[in-house]
């Protein structure tokens, strides 16, 4: 018995010793540290210069949840005794704490011979090692390091106890559930349906009233926030709903942010046409693209689709970035000096002045949000709409239903690639510039993000997602470089541990009114 | 209630019939502008016969490297139903595993010079050896952590999309981990990188590179072993079992756990020593390196027939050499190299969804 214990938690231990290791390797141990030390204490702190006391904390926190995890999955097969349970504990911590000194060792004697590891490891700089070893003091360190090991698993072991010996889930969870139980406000919503209209319309007053107070910084955030949600609200259709994989989003977006380039700057055509105009034919330039590339595929499996829509965006992108091409696009360079809207005069008679370029065009950016918003509810629950969801779920039993799955799929692509028009000629406009380098294969990633995060197939999920990840990186800008590999990670677990998203569709239920059962009931009396 | 109207739709018949013109046109668009071309070559050749030699040469040894990715794909395909995405990624730790031992053997001081120079073949050896097994146990681990939590799950994308996510978690994490700067190859002195031998056709000179040679000789030699494991060893029959039929080779007696786990190794020793082969012949490398031959490996197992080993082989030799020859054939610059691998892998998906190799039985999964 102890042997296994032993086995199986010097594992865990050292998957937590690993994880120790890469935090410290790509910094982030000491970027989180000084977030901590900034959030308790309010002051700045430096990165060369952060309390010992954080560093501990995070370290612990790391082995804390390895712990936690540990007795959570051994428990379920087998009951330990709180002995057996201190054991396992003592054995995880005591691992990762040797795995994670010996790094701490490693790493100090190259600063005390005066080597520096950033011609290998970038992110290990001199003053960041400093840091891990609490201005080069080993001894101390590896004390300290074991220290919160120690600590963390130990934290882990009570919570752990307590949590089994009430056997209850906690006070709060249940306390929240009690109160959804109390209030349930879709109940209230189907009671009074103007209630529900009425907060909706005071939601989009404020949200129309919103460009008016925030500031500039505020108003560009915003911008590129909305215009990731209009992606994200096409590409949903394509992967939430309709259930195939695109994975070159960024195609679309570059074939409307260029097509409006061209139709509005003044080189190389110069034939700076009208905005709403442009930005029609770009949306439908957009979705021919969609219609050739959705074409050769209709009939084939989804993960196909991935890969030909990857194949297609890099060809976009190297071709708008090529020779060949560059008398229209300008290859590298880019076009420049692109059109932005006109100001209708309606403003200037009723705000006395008229607005702020950035914000004028915020509302314009907000009007398109509306539109596309409303087709995607429309398209949603319609037939179309339920003619994917139904592809999505089984394609041949979808077949058999009668939805002509490869007219649909295309169909599908085709919206999806005209939204992505409309938001790519919005950000071209909004820049007054697009280049080549704007439409790299990482603004696929993100929007087909926004979609999964918050959801797959629903439309609040997809609003929430283009916050989280358009959003939350501009107003945490330390673990701006991390964004990526917490994404990357994120997206594992999120498919392991709850594949719907954030905030997932709420399955419509057909119901019969209790009334009509009555009626039913008396029809069917003999 | 005779309201609402029956809704016109095709039947499937006639949606086979406008696939099958689909594919008409294209082929016969596709095989017009080729033959155009093979005339204008005829007529007025722009290249020698040195300069087609001198791009079949190049074609064959990223063919290779090529191939060798590509069955990692297949093997994978065959066995999980699921396009490894992160595959390419796997090389590309690989690439940077062989990168760290050559720069320590030439830390290494033995005598007067240093380990790398003094006994090469052993340095080149071990090199391969850690570069594959550091590609092998991160699939072995990929595997473990990304994809069979998943093999059951009720969203049907939800293992492709665990696959982006390793993707980008493994490129990300190398770039802020080993810098986004390109990095250089240390090679030792025998397979100095652009040395070789020059030979004397004609006009013109052919540069067989040393490196070159040896990746070809080494993907060779692999893509053998690994044919003979597959057909002759008792793991490779399972791995074929599993890929005809899971049920079936389950109750055989087949553990699926095992076979999957051991198909990840296979595809990431594979995949390892392509990544250090890339490194030697290559010598530029970063931690975007397994990107794009990634996507052409998949376009080459696409190629060749997926979930057909000798395909995918095949299928990378001919997409190296289609890439390197095509430029110059189809008169575009050479900048334009990589949309031709994508042109190509639109065109099979369009002609011929079974590959070059694939029976006509194993599209209808894919159909």
């Amino acid at each position: 018995m102890m042997k296994t214990i032993l086995s199986k938690s010097s594992k865990f231990g050292i998957v937590a010793g690993i994880i120790l290791i890469f935090c410290e390797m790509i910094n982030l141990t000491s970027t989180l540290a000084e977030i901590l030390e900034k959030l308790f204490t309010g002051g700045t702190a430096a990165k060369n210069a952060i309390t010992p006391f954080y560093m501990g904390l995070v370290v612990g926190l790391i082995v804390f949840f390895t712990t936690i995890n540990f007795l959570r999955t051994r428990n379920s097969q087998k009951k330990y005794s709180f002995g057996q349970g201190f054991f396992a504990a003592v054995t995880i911590s005591i691992v990762s704490g040797l795995l994670i000194s010996l790094l701490n060792i490693i790493l100090g004697s190259y600063l005390v011979n005066g080597k520096d590891v950033r011609v290998y490891l970038e992110a290990l700089a001199p003053d960041v090692i400093r840091a891990f070893l609490f201005q080069t003091d080993i001894q101390k360190a590896v004390t300290y390091y074991f220290m919160s090991t120690i600590l963390g698993s130990m934290a882990a072991l009570i919570l752990f106890w307590i949590s089994q010996k009430t056997n209850q889930p906690a006070k709060s969870v249940r306390a929240l559930t009690h109160l959804k139980e109390k209030i349930q406000i879709g109940r209230a919503f189907e009671r009074y349906p103007a209630v529900k209209t009425v907060l909706i319309l005071l939601l989009i007053i404020a949200f129309l009233l919103l460009p008016l107070v925030i500031n500039a910084y505020t108003i560009s955030v915003l911008g590129i926030v909305l215009i990731y949600a209009i992606m994200g609200l096409g590409l949903n259709l394509i992967v939430g709903l309709s259930g195939q994989l695109v994975f070159g989003y960024v195609a679309f977006f570059a074939l409307g942010a260029y097509t409006f380039g061209l139709l509005t700057a003044p080189k190389p055509f110069g034939i700076e046409m009208n905005f709403w105009l442009a930005l029609l034919v770009s949306l439908i330039v957009a979705g021919i693209g969609g219609f050739l590339v959705g074409l050769p595929i209709m009939n084939l499996r989804g993960d196909y689709l991935a890969i030909v829509t990857l194949g297609f965006a890099e060809i976009v992108r190297i071709l708008i970035n090529s020779n060949l091409m560059a008398d229209y696009t300008g290859g590298p360079q880019g076009i420049k000096n692109i059109g932005q809207p006109i100001q209708p005069s309606i403003f200037e008679k009723y705000f006395g002045e008229p607005l702020e370029d950035n914000v004028w065009f915020l509302y314009l950016i907000i009007f398109v949000f509306l539109i596309v918003l409303y087709a995607a509810f429309r398209l949603q629950y319609s037939r179309t709409g339920r003619s994917w969801e139904a592809m999505r779920e089984d394609e041949t039993v979808a077949q058999a239903c009668g939805v002509t799955t490869s007219s649909y799929k295309v169909l599908a692509i085709v919206i999806g690639a005209a939204i992505a028009g409309a938001a790519g000629a919005l950000y071209a406009s909004r820049n007054t510039y697009t280049g080549p380098s704007e439409y790299a294969f990482m603004v696929s990633v993100n929007a087909l993000a926004v979609v999964v995060v918050g959801g797959m197939g629903s439309i609040p999920g997809t609003l929430l997602g283009a916050f989280i990840i358009k959003g939350l990186p501009e107003l945490l800008r330390d673990l701006e470089n991390y964004r990526m590999v917490v994404f990357g990670a994120l997206l594992i677990v999120m498919m392991i541990i709850r594949p719907e998203g954030i905030w997932p569709v709420k399955r419509r239920k057909l119901s019969v009114a209790p009334e009509s059962i009555e009626i039913l009931k008396e029809d069917l009396k003999p | 209630m005779d309201a609402e109207k029956p809704h016109h739709q095709p039947s499937a018949k006639q949606t086979v019939k406008r696939i099958n013109w689909l594919r008409w046109i294209v082929g016969v668009i596709a095989g017009a502008y080729v033959l155009y071309r093979i005339i204008i070559q005829i007529i007025q050749p722009e290249y020698g016969p040195v300069y087609w030699l001198g791009f079949l040469n190049t074609g064959l040894i990223v063919g290779g490297m090529y191939s060798l990715i590509a069955i990692g794909y297949t093997l994978v395909y065959g066995v999980m139903l699921l396009i490894n995405f992160a595959h390419g990624d796997i090389m590309m730790l690989g690439c940077f595993a062989g990168y760290f031992t050559f720069e320590f053997f030439n830390f290494l001081k033995v005598g007067e010079s240093n380990f790398l120079n003094a006994y090469p073949v052993p340095a080149i050896i071990l090199a391969f050896l850690i570069g594959a097994s550091v590609s092998a146990v991160s699939g072995f681990y990929l595997e473990k952590i990304a994809y069979r939590p998943l093999r059951n799950s009720h969203v049907r994308l939800a293992p492709l999309i665990s696959a982006v996510g390793a993707s980008i978690f493994l490129e990300t994490a190398a770039q802020i981990m080993f810098g986004a700067n390109k990095k250089t190859y240390k090679n030792p002195l025998l397979l100095e990188r652009g040395t070789g031998w020059n030979i004397k056709m004609g006009d013109g000179m052919i540069v067989i590179t040393k490196t070159g040679v040896f990746s070809l000789i080494m993907a060779v030699v692999l893509m053998i072993a690994l044919y003979f494991f597959v057909q002759k060893t008792k793991l490779g029959k399972s791995i074929r079992a599993v890929s005809q039929d899971k049920n079936t080779a389950q109750l055989m007696g087949i553990n699926l756990d095992r076979v999957t786990s051991q198909t990840f190794i296979i595809s990431g020793i594979l995949a390892g020593s392509a990544g250090v082969m890339w490194g030697l012949h290559n010598g530029l490398f970063n931690h975007f390196v397994g990107f794009l031959p990634g996507i052409k490996a998949f376009t080459a197992a696409v190629l060749g027939g997926i979930g057909n080993i000798p395909g995918a082989m095949a299928g990378g030799m001919i997409l190296g050499i289609v890439e390197s020859v095509g430029p110059a054939f189809l008169g575009i610059d050479f900048q334009l190299k990589d949309v031709i691998a994508f042109t190509i892998l639109i065109l099979v998906l369009i002609l011929k969804p079974s590959g070059l190799f694939g029976k006509s039985s194993s599209s209808v999964e894919k159909v």
